[in-house]
């Protein structure tokens, strides 16, 4: 589902963020990717999503190479995996309904069926109450709970999500977590970036750790050992 | 794609732009009023300058239509000499008019003027004969024209019939009048393009500081899969509805302001040649179109300027 090999991201100054990396990810998988602030893990979500470009190296998702991806293919690319933030990007002027529509908007679906998807993202993520809030109406939980659902509107093979937790009391963290996870059961491969030890280690899942832009650890049920 | 589908999603992406502007011009409704207030008074104040610019032409003009050479020649002068001269004149170049008034024209026309002064008439009365000589006006293109004309009419022979003289008071004005042309016009098209420049750079930071307050939200819009074109067009939609709304009331404001003002311009341009009205309302409208249409392409360009750093990544 995604590979990336003998990835480096070198930036000016020769500051480089990630060197020479392998990974594979399989189908289905829930990965934790952890480190410490700095070791590469945000520069490996802006390659993902092609917010930036690799300096060597290639990556694939979905057996599309993505390393020298042109500007305009990246909107595609982006309606084929759903991303979340740590600051949740939502729409400050949109409902919590018209920021999950707008995703299906910019794709050109119908209008019955956005209204559809809509409700049924809202539902899926426990939102229903808040289709018609504005993001400063909501708590930091609700907003990110609406994020995820946004980013499910392209019905993703992948979702990345980075630093989710980041902003999150531990109730709110619990629920996003209980979110992803099933997520994940739907057949969703879940690709979480996170320092949270107490997440990483409850999870029981795969762990990646990177530490100074390379992979240190790659453990099949791991902890997060750092 | 068939014909058919292609109008059909031309039209959805359209009509989502178009919603997409709409909403976000109402839930920004005071950044949006800031934008037109400001394109209002950057067009006013271009209008303004404009109005001014051509109320000082006008005056000029009038000043100009004023100013004459006025040639009295000697009663003996024959009619057939001065009529030769009348015809030398009008075909003089940056000559382009000129009167004639014969002894008997100009007599009469003095018996006219002093109808009510007894004195005069029964001085004339006691003369038994016209005192008067014949008159030739000349009219030039501007006041500039007339040194070069005086020192024609100085180098003829027939230089001596000319009864009165009065030159030099000619020139002088002339010289006067052409300086104050030169200054007025020189003047205008300096504050013309100052003005021009301060409302360009006006127009050109509120369209990029409104769109810097919407950067973060262009980031997300690209985040979620949104092309570059579906982020741009509605910003362009906003534009055109702040320049439309914008020169509505300006055209409105002058509208108004013509109205009030105008009465009181006429007596200033007893011929007619200045109106507020005139000037911004004659058709077919070109100075209004062609502010409409400068100022929407500024606002697009301007727009497609500070979108682009947003629209990298």
């Amino acid at each position: 589902m995604i590979r990336l090999d003998a990835v480096s991201k070198i930036y000016p100054g020769d500051v480089a963020a990630l060197s020479n990396v392998h990974l594979h990810i399989g189908a289905g998988e829930f990965v934790s990717i952890v480190g410490q602030s700095g070791t590469g893990k945000t520069t490996l979500v802006k390659l993902l999503i092609a917010e930036e470009s690799p300096t060597h190296g290639k990556i694939e998702i979905g057996g599309w190479d993505i390393s020298k991806i042109r500007q305009g293919d990246v909107p595609l690319l982006r309606r084929q995996m759903g991303v979340i933030f740590q600051d949740f990007k939502l729409l400050p002027n949109k409902t919590g309904a018209e920021n999950i529509a707008f995703a299906l908007e910019v794709a050109g679906e119908k209008r019955a069926h956005i209204q559809l998807a809509v409700k049924q993202l809202l539902e899926l993520v426990g939102m229903q109450h808040a289709a018609d809030r504005f993001p400063h109406q909501m708590s930091g939980g609700e907003q990110q709970r609406v994020a995820i659902a946004r980013a499910l509107a392209h019905k993703p093979k992948i979702l990345v999500a980075d630093e989710p937790t980041g902003n999150l009391d531990t109730l709110s963290t619990e629920e996003v977590i209980r979110i992803l996870k099933k997520i994940n059961e739907f057949g969703t491969t879940v690709l979480l970036v996170t320092h949270n030890r107490d997440v990483v280690n409850g999870l029981q899942r795969r762990v990646v750790t990177l530490d100074k832009g390379r992979v240190l650890h790659d453990q099949k049920t791991g902890k997060y050992v750092i | 794609m068939s014909s058919k589908k292609y109008r059909a999603n031309f039209l959805i992406v359209w009509g989502r732009i178009i919603a997409h502007a709409g909403q976000n011009m109402w839930r920004n409704a005071s950044l949006a009023l800031v934008t037109i207030t400001i394109l209002v008074l950057s067009l006013i104040s271009v209008n303004a300058l404009l109005a001014v610019r051509a109320a000082t032409t006008a005056a000029v003009t009038a000043v100009n239509k004023q100013v004459d050479l006025s040639l009295f020649f000697e009663p003996a002068a024959p009619e057939k000499t001065i009529t030769d001269i009348v015809a030398y004149l009008q075909a003089v170049p940056n000559v382009t008019s000129v009167e004639y008034t014969n002894p008997d024209q100009a007599l009469a026309a003095f018996r006219a003027r002093h109808a009510n002064n007894d004195e005069i008439l029964k001085s004339l009365d006691v003369l038994g004969e016209n005192p008067l000589g014949a008159l030739v006006v000349v009219h030039a293109g501007s006041a500039g024209d007339y040194p070069a004309i005086i020192s024609l009419v100085q180098a003829q022979p027939w230089n001596t019939l000319i009864q009165q003289r009065s030159f030099e008071d000619k020139t002088q004005i002339a010289s006067r009048v052409e300086l104050l042309t030169s200054r007025a016009r020189t003047g205008s098209i300096v504050l013309a393009i100052l003005f021009s420049l301060i409302a360009i750079m006006i127009i050109f930071n509120t369209v990029r500081v409104a769109i810097y307050t919407q950067r973060d939200e262009i980031a997300i819009k690209k985040l979620v899969g949104a092309t570059n074109g579906f982020i741009r067009a509605p910003f362009f939609v906003e534009g055109f509805v702040y320049v439309v709304i914008a020169c509505a009331v300006v055209i409105g404001l002058l509208a108004a302001t013509a109205r009030v003002v105008d009465p009181f311009l006429g007596p200033l341009f007893s011929d007619g040649g200045f109106s507020l009205h005139t000037l911004f309302f004659a058709a077919p409208y070109e100075l209004l179109v062609a502010e409409t249409i400068i100022v929407l392409l500024l606002t697009w360009i301007t727009s497609a300027f500070a979108m682009r750093r947003y629209l990298r990544t």
